[in-house]
């Protein structure tokens, strides 16, 4: 076990390293000059190579980026677009001169946003999504079962962004039956969070929900004739406890793995939700870095979402051998 | 005293899809006494397994009707509401699935499935649990298990502990009646017989009445007291064990019987057949030409089929050497050179290996150890063994698709041990060495006609144009009792036993000389299996076949074969002329096997 994790957690670093490799080496492709950037409009050249020497970027591609690997592990010291010192503690993902913060306060202001988001929406597509999915596949072939398919259906289909400002427009504007969508922190109190997070939930939730609402029906029709089902039935049980115990068991596999990746997704943040509900979270945070060729803050969002997506890619597979004991973690 | 279970005029239909119903089960009525054993005979599609579900209420309510009568113990299932069958089934009537692999949760420890069928339909109380994991416990330790194994999981027991206990379950509320369904069918025969003995005693104990529903007329010979012969959904004879064996009424009865050859059969004799009971509409016709399929078999003179220079050039270098023609079956010394030989032969699979580490990787399985065999031209090799025992790795091995650790391999003289990673060589190979599937379903493309599949090899390896190939698909179809009208057919047309006749066209195609089928017959119903039986005889005699026969069944090898090695845990322990090793059988294993075959 110890050494599995171990095997883990090198397996993560090593996809670690070669995504910050290629969001670093992609930036550099790109058309632009952070340096004229981070100094403004108003800079003339020799201004402009000063502020290029101070933020290191006349130094070799190779050397900015062990600085980088650097900042990362032991922490560093940047200089500002003045040449100040700023000091940048492990695990530094560089400094934004856009924001004039340190790229990982940045993320760190924003991600109680992404985090409230994504729980509520993983909550949404596990009742939603696998309830849906199951009910639908113990019920086959009835009204109830075609109502459901026919649901995810449309989640399938539609998109966040029609959904999201056609349900704000009929439920907070229309009719006022929901709160307006807004970010309030949950230390001032559920209450507020909830109610300002509870249509972006439903809505990212609700559209994330086709997929497993479909695969859970698909994964418990496929489940629910096997044998072991049927010993369950023949010893006595009912059919829905048999279902929930064993069908259920059996189907799960899949659907973890893909919860895991789900997960790692959103956490690492939901720009068009964001975006459409006015939240300001990861997800908004890296897609205005990219519009404003904020290179520090690019190359950490997306090291920071793909870091979610490895940390729960792993969870999921610890889940599933927890799940079902033939199978081998190695 | 009321029987243990009464069937009554038992009729059960599945809805289809359009509206079309099948009948499984046709006005079926027996009786099961108190602590008796009824064997429930009848090959696939009899509905012997329908009857089995119908008396525990578990068939799929939504797609089918039951109707007539089952009581068990005096209580009605037809009909009855949900609630008042389950709380017969498990405590009243249960049951024993064939694959107990399938059948026991992979999830969860066999103690706590063990338990759990005891705490369903115990009263209510603290102690319940407690009282079900002790009942749990005594019940694995009464079928042969030790209670400390009660926290492992199905996969990590054998096929037979597991068939163990599923047993133990069935039992653990001492119910009236116990419905085995082909309770030993896939395990090997040493264990199946452990398994009878088990289920005997254990009836003897508890007085539980059995209905043992299976194919296999050797099983019921050994266990049941009456046996009741099912076709086609409907109770075709029914009598004492001992009478039906001997002297049954009707001649299906007396076919299912003699078809399946034993230890005391004429080896070579033709077994009897019987009709296919169920004719699909596609296939029909043919059916009825197949029980004298040997007799239609026209005298195979046509020589291969000629290459063109170049395209299979290669492949004729491959048979310089042993230009000259088989010697003929059973006449003058054998050939100086065999015409396949593995030496020595290693097989090792998987194991997990360091980067640099070298040899045996950790945990590697050796499949094959130090086999050394040889097969002469015109003679029927048979590889017998029990599952795992390497029988089929080493056919794998003779046939270049897998590649061996060690040893030499050797076809016509020539090595052929890289024919597994060498595309060119394994093409020549194939050209002389030609393979028949154990399962039939799973080894015929069904996106593909039967012209499609049995020509494949003619347009790979000769220079045959299309209306050549057709002929000599035509010509294959008939030498093995099937028609030209066939060609256009695809293989979700046909039977199981006809299936299995185009997989040997197949391997026909391109007149082989080595023929390599690895449990060809076992996926069949017996009637089946002796038609295909015959068949191979009939087509070995007519074009002086060799073949290489792998099977887990001695009696089919006694009947088939002339000469037999017997494997185990992948050695060879005994190999000889095929009298030999049966009717003098060295190795205690061979002895063995040879008490547990039925």
């Amino acid at each position: 076990m110890t050494g599995y994790l171990l095997r883990r957690a090198l397996q993560a670093a090593a996809v670690l390293l070669a995504i910050t490799a290629a969001a670093f080496g992609l930036f550099y492709a790109a058309p632009s000059d952070p340096a004229l950037i981070a100094c403004g409009p108003k800079c003339d050249t020799a201004q402009v190579e000063a502020v290029r020497h101070s933020m290191g970027l006349d130094q070799p591609l190779t050397g900015q980026y062990l600085d980088y690997l650097r900042g990362l592990v032991a922490g560093r010291t940047i200089s500002d677009v003045d040449g100040s010192p700023i000091d940048c503690t492990a695990p530094c993902l560089g400094y934004s001169y856009t924001l004039h913060q340190p790229v990982l306060d940045a993320i760190g202001d924003r991600f109680p946003v992404t985090l409230s988001l994504a729980g509520g929406a993983l909550v949404v597509i596990v009742v939603l999504g696998i309830g849906a999915g199951f009910t639908a596949a113990l019920r086959r072939g009835t009204a109830a079962d075609r109502l459901l398919s026919g649901f995810t259906l449309v989640g399938a289909s539609v998109q966040i962004y029609f959904l999201g400002y056609a349900v704000q427009y009929l439920l907070v504007y229309k009719t006022g039956l929901v709160p307006l969508p807004g970010y309030a922190p949950l230390a001032d109190g559920p209450g507020p969070w909830a109610a300002g997070l509870l249509l972006p939930w439903l809505v990212l939730g609700f559209v994330n929900a086709a997929v497993f609402a479909r695969l859970t029906r698909s994964q418990t029709l496929e489940t629910m004739h096997e044998g072991y089902v049927r010993t369950a039935r023949g010893k006595g049980l009912t059919a829905l406890r048999a279902h929930v115990k064993y069908t259920a068991r059996g189907a799960a596999g899949p659907l973890v793995q893909l919860l895991g990746l789900e997960a790692g997704a959103l956490f690492g943040g939901a720009f068009i939700t964001e975006t459409v509900f006015g939240l300001g979270g990861v997800g908004k945070l890296a897609v205005d870095s990219v519009v404003q060729n904020d290179l520090p803050t690019v190359v950490g969002t997306v090291l920071f979402a793909a870091f979610f997506v490895v940390v729960f890619v792993a969870l999921a597979d610890l889940v599933v051998a927890r799940l079902d004991p033939r199978v081998r973690l190695a | 005293m009321t029987p243990a279970l009464s069937v009554r005029d038992l009729t059960v239909s599945f809805k289809g899809r359009g509206g079309t119903e099948t009948t499984a089960v046709d006005g079926l009525s027996f009786e099961l006494e108190r602590g008796e054993v009824l064997g429930l005979v009848g090959e696939s599609g009899s509905g012997k397994s329908t009857v089995g579900l119908a008396a525990m209420g578990l068939h799929d309510p939504a797609r089918t009707r039951v109707s007539g009568s089952v009581l068990v113990g005096g209580t009605e299932v037809v009909g009855a509401p949900e609630s008042a069958v389950r709380a017969l089934r498990g405590v009243r009537i249960a049951m024993v699935f064939q694959d107990a692999l399938a059948a026991l949760s992979p999830f969860h420890t066999v103690g706590a499935q063990l338990a759990e069928a005891y705490r369903v339909h115990a009263p209510a109380g603290a102690g319940r649990r407690a009282e079900a994991r002790e009942k749990a416990l005594a019940m694995l330790e009464r079928v042969g298990i030790p209670a400390a194994r009660a926290r492992d999981y199905p996969h990590q027991f054998s096929g037979g502990m597991r068939q163990r206990v599923m047993i133990a379950m069935a039992l653990v509320n001492s119910p009236d009646v116990v419905i085995a369904d082909e309770p030993t069918t896939a395990l090997d025969a040493r264990v199946q017989r452990q398994i009878l003995e088990l289920l005997a005693e254990l009836r003897e104990e508890s007085g539980t009445a059995v209905l043992l529903v299976t194919h296999d007329v050797g099983v019921v010979a050994g266990t049941c007291d009456r046996m009741l012969v099912m076709r086609g959904g409907r109770g075709l004879e029914e009598g004492p064990t001992r009478k039906l064996l001997t002297d049954a009424a009707h001649p299906y009865t007396r076919a299912l019987i003699g078809a399946a050859p034993t230890l005391n059969t004429v080896p070579g004799t033709h077994l009897p057949t019987v009709d296919d009971p169920v004719r699909d509409a596609a296939a029909g016709g043919a059916a009825q030409g197949l029980a004298g399929a040997g007799q239609r078999i026209s005298a195979a003179t046509a020589s291969r089929p000629t290459a063109k220079p170049g395209g299979a050039g290669q492949a004729r270098a491959v048979r310089t050497a042993s230009a000259e023609a088989p010697a003929p079956r059973g006449s003058g010394p054998a050939p100086a050179r065999p015409l396949a030989e593995v030496v020595d032969l290693h097989v090792e699979f998987g194991g997990r290996r360091g980067l640099f580490q070298r040899g045996r990787g950790r945990g590697a399985v050796q499949a094959v150890r130090d086999v050394s065999l040889r097969i002469d031209a015109g003679e029927t090799l048979g590889l017998v063994g029990e599952s795992g025992s390497g029988k089929s790795t080493t056919a794998r091995v003779l046939a270049g698709l897998q590649r061996p650790t060690s040893g030499e391999v050797r076809f016509d003289g020539r090595d052929i041990s890289r024919a597994a990673g060498d595309t060119r060589l394994r093409r020549e190979l194939s050209r002389d060495v030609q393979l028949v599937f154990q399962d039939p379903y799973a080894s015929l493309n069904p996106r593909r006609t039967v012209e499609e599949i049995v020509t494949t090899p003619l347009r790979v390896h000769t220079g045959l144009d299309k209306g050549e190939r057709r002929a000599r698909a035509a010509e294959l179809l008939e030498q093995v009792g099937l028609r030209t009208a066939h060609l256009h057919r695809y293989p979700h047309e046909f039977s199981g036993g006809q299936r299995q006749r185009i997989g040997i066209a197949r391997a026909l195609a391109l007149r082989p000389r080595l023929v390599i089928a690895d449990e060809p017959v076992s996926a069949l119903d017996v009637s089946v299996q002796a038609q295909v039986l015959n068949l191979l005889m009939d087509l070995r005699a007519e074009l002086g076949l060799s073949l290489l026969f792998v099977s887990h069944d001695l009696a089919v090898v006694r009947h088939f074969c002339d000469r037999v090695a017997v494997m185990r845990a992948g050695s060879v322990v005994e190999s000889g002329p095929r009298d030999e090793v049966f009717d003098d059988p060295k190795a205690p294993y061979t002895r063995e096997l040879l008490a547990a075959t039925m």
